[in-house]
């Protein structure tokens, strides 16, 4: 359909639409004569209406008629509610207006203020409710300090109303910059606000909103407390009350308590923090948060829940970044205000700020009274934090970190055994040589105990802990350290041979293997796996078929082959996985129900798999995924909810969720990664605390993300990366140097950007991609030798170049894909190229448009000879045909612009054209060759037929011109 | 979570000159506070009851100008156009999450739950589904897209679309009873997408 078609259609269906149904068939004939598609489509249309099912109806609504009219005809004003003559709307609050009104009976002259429950809201029991609860709990609160309930009522309509006492005064944070209140001035009025709070306190009522724009100041420098609208009373109402639920979105974030923000009960305790927030910013003149990260749920809870706030007399002295709340009288003399501030006031506001309700004051009264013990000079209730309570509350915070400190003395404990019993073995040498035998062999077995113990005791349990890769690399040293000095010592018993294998693959995992959270050390990682491998060989020649040892090989050959793979060496890895697959079927020939066994072998194939994945030939990578799949799943129902089984379900089911992608066969791929999802999912409910496995629930998210962007579901694919990243957010809090979290959360960015940029909206895209860049960048740093971390940073500038490039920014484009191009250096495998080409495509556009003619010509060709060869190479994957039917078109177009240049010779010119025809018939080829493989996207259905549409035009052009030569 | 008022009469501002970032903002911030507020207003709410999608509109509308700023007309006008799109993307997410997932997810999602009942109607629509002919929709009807839009997600009247769109009431009305004969259509269990 378009614009033009429909718009006559429409015509013709909406004037349809007014005549009796019977009458509509003679209408459309009669307006679109002989139009037989569009008369057909009309009827179908007209048919509709007649049709009872599927009607679609507008959603019934309140009306959002306020909303949309001018204030100044706002219908409430003029008019009288009971009592009441509305005079003028003041403001809008969080559940409706706010006017001020004046007694209509004359009785006095008194003026208020009246809060009008919306009409939209008042169908919504809740907000009745709240507005009733308001009303009850103002009625039980008498204080100067808190604006007064003066009446209620409901209007004509059935709205609601509440009147309460007028205050006509400014936010406190505005009255006290108005003013230029000095220090003490501002503690001064700020305890009298305690006092109002403390009322409401002592009346059983909690505020829960309380913020600069609640505590109003009038003429005379009197707080008021106004706005109950969350509040709630201290005492549960009994079951069913709709205020006993804790309502905890219900408030400003800037100034929720960690509590609030928490979704946790609210008590007291937490207007005592809002009030500490509130004082904060009037004494520091500024925020205790970095404002700017209060945008999103997840960083307010990071903020409020997590971030200490600096001492206040900090905050003062420190240049703020140009923030809204700067107040000139702190910003004016700094460092005095600072002294004044140093000390008790800040113990003071700390107290009131702690994470921890119980170590505020347990009431506003309670603060207010410190407050005014400063003022007197008096000594202060609060205390700064005692050491041993900030220690408690690091240990708290810092699990893994402290755990890692215990295990840095077990092993200052180990080197010191270690140094004891060499001095032993001297003296025992000293003193004969069977006892030196005897003291060599005691040696050993205790240094593999200790060894044993370190490894199995400690490193694995606190593998699976966020947080512990910093840990596990501090343990992998020193256990390092520890083998090479055994290994030097000469002949070793075939016991201690094994566990030192053993210790050599861990330490290989932790260097290198970054899904369980790694180094990124590959090169060091390859060469402890070696050195595992060959003490493993060495134990096979003596002993050939034993299957325990035979499996170990095969694992080491799969950690070998995963680090091949990473390095980008796809044929080697795959070298190693046939070892592997080799070593655990002679194993399985030995033990055939060995589990392990039968793991190695179907990793095996699923790990090749994944290499032909890289390699660009995903048809290949299907039979060996899918087996491994098989034999995944089938081990998983021999086992609880999450095992080592489940993982490689999951993973196996990425890739050839991914592989089917690359076919074309998305559909089917989505089933695969949704099963994978929920497999995860289930792990992660019966094992929250396991960081490796949330970090998997990521993964599953970037994969689910992928599947959907090739289906064209944008909003899918965007839910879908904003759940990895909420998921991934807290796990890079507590290891921020894991390679694989930042893995995830830069692919996780760089889908939103995707999203964006499918989208049609590039400059939406360029956050996300450049939050990718930076995490790119990071991690290369970070890894050595590590070639998928240079094509991740590679890829993540081309797409950023992209956006930039359809922003009409050329320049910055140009750099991106320079830097791309940089990063990337020689592809070597099947994603680097398609990346590789996409710059040169686009550098060659950028420059194209600036010089023009036969360079450009000549960069295209040299572009199309480029993906020829590509198409051969990765024949059965997308991007090469359609790069190659990209750059045929290009390059026709600029040869047929040749041809059609009447300065040139014809002969010239008709050699042009027939040039230009070819290379469209290479283009629809190429187009045929997608479509038959299914491979063309939904926007691109009709690129086939435009092709040979281009060819037929040359071949005309051609012909015509030949033929006016020859006559 | 909205901005507090001063950044959000700012957002406002900047959207409404044409400024893609401020309205993508918008959008966002827009997108995360209808789910909330969903949340926040189910509060105390009986079983029997729908949430309707205006109420939500509204009140994030008081949330964003409260302090009582008078915000121009045209301000509020883009405001509403942006929450009718918010509101579509919010219950589309929502509907496919449920169909992922039957389970679960607490009261915002319970309460989202509600408001997709209520948009969905008696005929029980497929929400997403419709949402995606209204995509097909805009490529060569992008008023009428918009006028289902407002009408189907957001609630609004003849009347109110006409004004946030700045069209005539009858103009709305001929698009809008063209325009969901036509999602009709395309929504019927024969016809291929």
């Amino acid at each position: 359909m378009d614009a033009l078609r429909w718009q006559r259609l429409q015509a013709v269906v909406a004037d349809a639409l007014e005549r009796l149904p019977e009458e509509r068939a003679a209408l459309v004939h009669a307006r679109l004569r002989g139009e037989e598609d569009l008369i057909r489509e009309a009827l179908e249309l007209l048919d509709e209406d007649t049709r009872a099912s599927r009607r679609i109806e507008p959603a019934p609504g309140g009306g959002l008629a306020s909303l949309l009219e001018e204030p100044d005809r706002d219908p409430w004003i003029g008019r009288t509610l009971e009592r009441w003559r509305v005079l003028e709307r003041l403001g809008a609050g969080g559940m409706g207006a706010v006017y001020l009104v004046e007694r209509a009976d004359g009785v006095s002259e008194q003026r208020a203020a009246l809060k009008l429950l919306h009409a939209s809201l008042a169908a919504t029991e809740a907000a009745r409710a709240r507005f009733r609860a308001e009303r009850r709990l103002l009625a039980r609160i008498e204080h100067p300090g808190i604006a007064r309930f003066v009446d209620g009522g409901v209007s004509a309509e059935g709205l609601p109303f509440l009147v309460v006492e007028h205050v006509a005064g400014l936010p406190i944070d505005r009255h006290c910059a108005q003013r230029g209140l000095g220090l003490r001035e501002r503690v001064a009025l700020f305890a009298s606000v305690c006092d109002a709070v403390a009322a409401a306190h002592a009346a059983q009522v909690v505020h829960r909103d309380l913020k600069p724009s609640n505590v109003l100041v009038d003429a005379q420098g009197r707080p008021r407390l106004v706005d109950f609208g969350i509040s709630k009373l201290l005492e549960d109402d009994g079951p069913g009350a709709p205020l006993t639920e804790t309502g905890a979105r219900a408030m400003t974030p800037r100034y929720a308590s960690p509590e609030q923000i928490a979704g946790g009960p609210v008590r007291a305790t937490s207007d005592v923090y809002s009030l500490g927030v509130v004082l904060y910013e009037l004494l520091a003149g500024r925020s205790p948060y970095d404002l700017s990260r209060l945008v999103s749920p997840a960083r307010v809870e990071e903020s409020v829940c997590r971030t200490e706030p600096e001492r206040p007399s900090t905050a003062a002295t420190r240049a703020a970044p140009r923030e809204a709340s700067d107040d000139p009288a702190v910003v004016r003399d700094r460092a005095r205000w600072a002294h004044g501030l140093a000390g008790d006031l800040d113990t003071i506001v700390l107290k009131a700020l702690s994470k921890d309700p119980a170590r505020r004051y347990a009431t506003a009264g309670e603060l207010g009274q410190d407050l005014r013990r400063w003022l007197a000079h008096e000594p202060v209730s609060a205390r700064p934090d005692s050491t041993a309570y900030r220690a408690a509350r690091y240990v708290r915070r810092n699990r893994a970190l402290v755990a890692g400190t215990a295990l840095a003395v077990v092993s200052l404990a180990l080197g010191a055994a270690w140094a004891l019993v060499e001095a032993r073995a001297a003296r025992a040498a000293a003193r004969g040589e069977g006892e030196a035998r005897a003291q060599a062999e005691a040696r050993a077995t205790q240094t593999q105990e200790l060894v044993r113990a370190l490894i199995h005791g400690v490193h694995d349990r606190i593998a699976p802990l966020a947080g512990a890769t910093e840990v596990r690399a501090f343990l992998a040293r020193e256990t390092l350290a520890h083998v090479e000095r055994l290994v030097g010592a000469g002949p070793l018993p075939s016991a201690l041979r094994d566990d030192l294998a053993d210790v050599l693959m861990r330490l290989g995992e932790v260097q290198g293997a970054w899904t369980k959270g790694s180094l990124g050390d590959v090169d060091g990682a390859r060469a402890s796996t070696l050195r595992a491998l060959e003490l493993l060989e060495e134990a096979l020649r003596e002993a050939p078929e034993d299957p325990l040892r035979l499996g170990r090989a095969a694992a080491a050959q799969r950690q070998l082959g995963d680090l091949e793979r990473i390095a980008g060496r796809g044929a080697l890895a795959l070298e190693r996985y046939a070892r592997q697959r080799e070593l655990a079927e002679r194993a399985l020939r030995v033990a055939p129900d060995d589990p392990r066994a039968r793991r190695e072998a179907a990793l095996a194939l699923g790990q090749a798999g994944r290499v032909l994945l890289d390699l660009g030939r995903p048809s290949e990578a299907l039979a060996p995924l899918g087996e491994a799949l098989r034999v995944a799943e089938l081990s998983c129902g021999e086992q609880p909810a999450w095992s080592e089984s489940a993982l490689d379900a999951v993973l196996r089911g990425h890739q050839l969720g991914a592989a089917l992608t690359a076919l074309g066969r998305a559909r089917e791929a989505l089933v695969v990664q949704r099963r994978a999802l929920e497999r995860v999912e289930a792990g992660a409910s019966v094992r929250p605390e396991d960081a490796q496995l949330a970090a998997t629930r990521a993964s599953s998210r970037t994969y689910l993300a992928d599947t959907r962007l090739a289906l064209g579901d944008l909003a899918g694919a965007e839910v879908d990366a904003q759940a990895g990243l909420e998921i991934v957010a807290p796990l890079r809090a507590a290891a921020p140097g894991d390679a694989f979290l930042l893995y995830l959360e830069l692919q996780l960015h760089e889908r939103l950007g995707q999203v964006e940029l499918a989208r049609q909206d590039p400059r939406a895209a360029l956050a996300p991609f450049a939050a990718a860049r930076e995490l790119a960048a990071a991690r290369r740093a970070m890894t050595s030798g590590d070639r998928a971390a240079a094509r991740d940073l590679a890829r993540v500038l081309t797409l950023e170049g992209t956006a930039r490039a359809r922003l009409g920014q050329p320049d910055a484009a140009a750099s991106a894909f320079r830097a791309a191009l940089e990063a990337l250096g020689e592809p070597e495998d099947a994603a680097a190229t398609e990346i590789d080409f996409l710059c040169r495509l686009e550098l060659g556009d950028i420059e194209g448009a600036r010089d023009g003619g036969e360079r450009q010509r000549a960069r295209l060709e040299e572009l199309l000879e480029l993906a020829r060869t590509h198409t051969s190479l990765f024949a059965e994957l997308d991007w090469p045909w359609r790069n190659r039917g990209l750059v045929a078109w290009k390059l026709g177009t600029l040869v047929e612009d040749a041809g059609s240049d009447r300065a040139a010779s014809r002969a010239r010119r008709v050699l042009d054209l027939e040039h230009a025809e070819q290379l469209y018939d290479e283009g629809h080829a190429a187009a045929l060759r997608l479509e038959s493989a299914g491979q063309l996207r939904p926007h691109e259905v009709g690129i086939p037929a435009a092709f040979r549409a281009d060819v037929e035009r040359c071949k005309a052009a051609a012909l015509r011109l030949g033929d006016s030569t020859g006559s | 979570m909205l901005p507090e008022p001063a950044d959000a009469t700012r957002i406002l501002a900047r959207a409404r000159t044409g400024d893609a970032d401020a309205a993508q903002e918008l959008f966002a911030l827009l997108y995360a506070e209808l789910r909330a507020l969903a949340g926040r207003l189910m509060e105390g709410e009986r079983a029997e009851h729908t949430l309707q999608p205006t109420a939500l509109v509204h009140e994030a509308w008081m949330r964003l100008a409260d302090a009582g700023a008078p915000t121009a007309a045209e301000d509020r006008r883009h405001f509403v156009r942006l929450a009718a799109r918010a509101m579509r993307h919010t219950l589309v997410d929502h509907a496919r999450a449920r169909g992922r997932e039957k389970r679960g997810g607490g009261r915002e999602a319970a309460a989202l739950d509600r408001v997709l009942e209520h948009v969905a109607g008696p005929e029980r629509l497929e929400v997403p589904e419709l949402s995606d002919a209204l995509e097909r929709l805009a490529g060569f009807d992008e008023t009428g897209a918009r006028v289902v839009e407002l009408r189907f997600f957001a609630g609004l009247s003849i009347a109110e679309t006409a004004d946030v769109l700045g069209l005539s009431t009858a103009t709305v009305e001929r698009t809008w009873r063209v325009a969901r004969l036509w999602l009709s259509r395309e929504l019927a269990p024969d016809a291929e997408a």
